[in-house]
């Protein structure tokens, strides 16, 4: 029997639940903040490519944070085989783009900082391009729709910093461009992580297993 | 006396009882849906007390509808829960007499009358 649109409704309703602890806004918008921060770092002395593993690590936290906050509270579920394709499809997306980036990360640590700084600028803004059709596949695979709204943020900071950085100078046009935006979101996601612990406060075992 | 079949030939008799009780309908369409849910997550969905979720699983399991199984995560036991071959099939049985019945409404004849 096909599925009506009530059922379709129901599933979508249990999915995006797993949405609503926040830890995806939280994310996204500490990497928005981090990227504000890269011209303090510089004018602090530090190399602005200490910043960049974060944009690898934050994704893991997500993940960790997914499993021993989330499911615990909100309890497990296996969603069917188009949900699963769809997550695996992403997972070998991602996997790709890492592998792509992996030559970066490479020449940035093991070359030596300084000397592979400019090639790595280049590769980096080439990553940094792809960052926008890679969230836009996970808001898509993800069936994400706050995520397409984030694009549209992440978009035009990067189009605002131009613009904004020239007149204002690099660290107030970063900071305008990319740390309000990620201090909202970050602050969205708080909201939703305090309101989602509320709601699902801890099980107690009579939760769990009942019978 | 009423004929209380609707046009696709279903009758509310056929309507599965065990199915068409509000919170049961709900954990049944959930687990239509979902390929298996932990007890927690049916819990959280439709809201109801873990006992009285305990009590309809354990109706509708009973009946063939459910597989229940119990997995030891680190220390604590956790119930994850899906549908059977024939859960499904009764769940689908059910809304096509349902769909039938509201889309054909049993005509009420009063004794007497022809059909």
């Amino acid at each position: 029997m096909q599925t009506s649109d009530r059922l379709k409704a129901v599933e979508k309703r249990a999915y995006r639940s797993t949405f609503e602890d926040g830890i995806y806004d939280i994310v996204l918008g500490i990497m928005l903040l981090v990227f504000s921060v890269i011209p303090v770092m510089e004018m602090l002395g530090l190399n602005r490519f200490y910043a960049y593993p974060l944009f690898i690590v934050l994704p893991l936290v997500s993940l960790v944070g997914k499993k021993y906050i989330t499911v615990p509270r909100l309890g497990a579920v296996e969603f069917g085989p188009k949900r699963k394709t769809r997550a695996r499809l992403l997972g070998w997306i991602f996997a790709a783009a890492l592998f792509l980036m992996a030559p970066v990360v490479i020449m940035v640590f093991a070359g030596g900082m300084q000397e592979g700084a400019r090639t790595a600028s280049t590769l980096w803004i080439l990553a940094g391009s792809a960052a926008l059709p890679l969230l836009t596949m996970a808001a898509f695979f993800m069936d994400f729709p706050r995520m397409y709204i984030y694009l549209a943020v992440v978009s035009g900071a990067v189009v605002e910093v131009e613009f904004v950085s020239p007149v204002i100078g690099k660290i107030p046009g970063c900071i305008v461009a990319f740390g309000l935006p990620g201090l909202v979101i970050t602050i969205y996601g708080i909201l939703l992580f305090s309101r989602f612990v509320k709601k699902y406060p801890v099980p107690g075992k009579e939760a769990l297993d009942v019978r | 006396m009423s004929d209380n079949t609707g046009s696709g030939g279903h009758q509310a008799s056929q309507v599965d009882r065990l199915i068409h009780e509000p919170a049961r309908y709900n954990i049944m369409a959930l687990l239509y849906v979902v390929e298996r849910a932990e007890f927690l997550f049916i819990k959280n969905q439709t809201g109801l007390t873990p006992g009285n979720l305990s009590s309809h699983l354990g109706r509708l399991e009973s009946a063939g509808h459910l597989k229940i199984e119990k997995k030891f995560i680190g220390k604590t036991p956790r119930t994850f829960v899906m549908l059977t071959g024939p859960g499904r099939k009764a769940f689908e049985e059910y809304r096509s007499v349902m769909k039938d019945l509201m889309t054909n409404p049993p005509v009420l004849i009063e004794d007497g009358e022809d059909k």
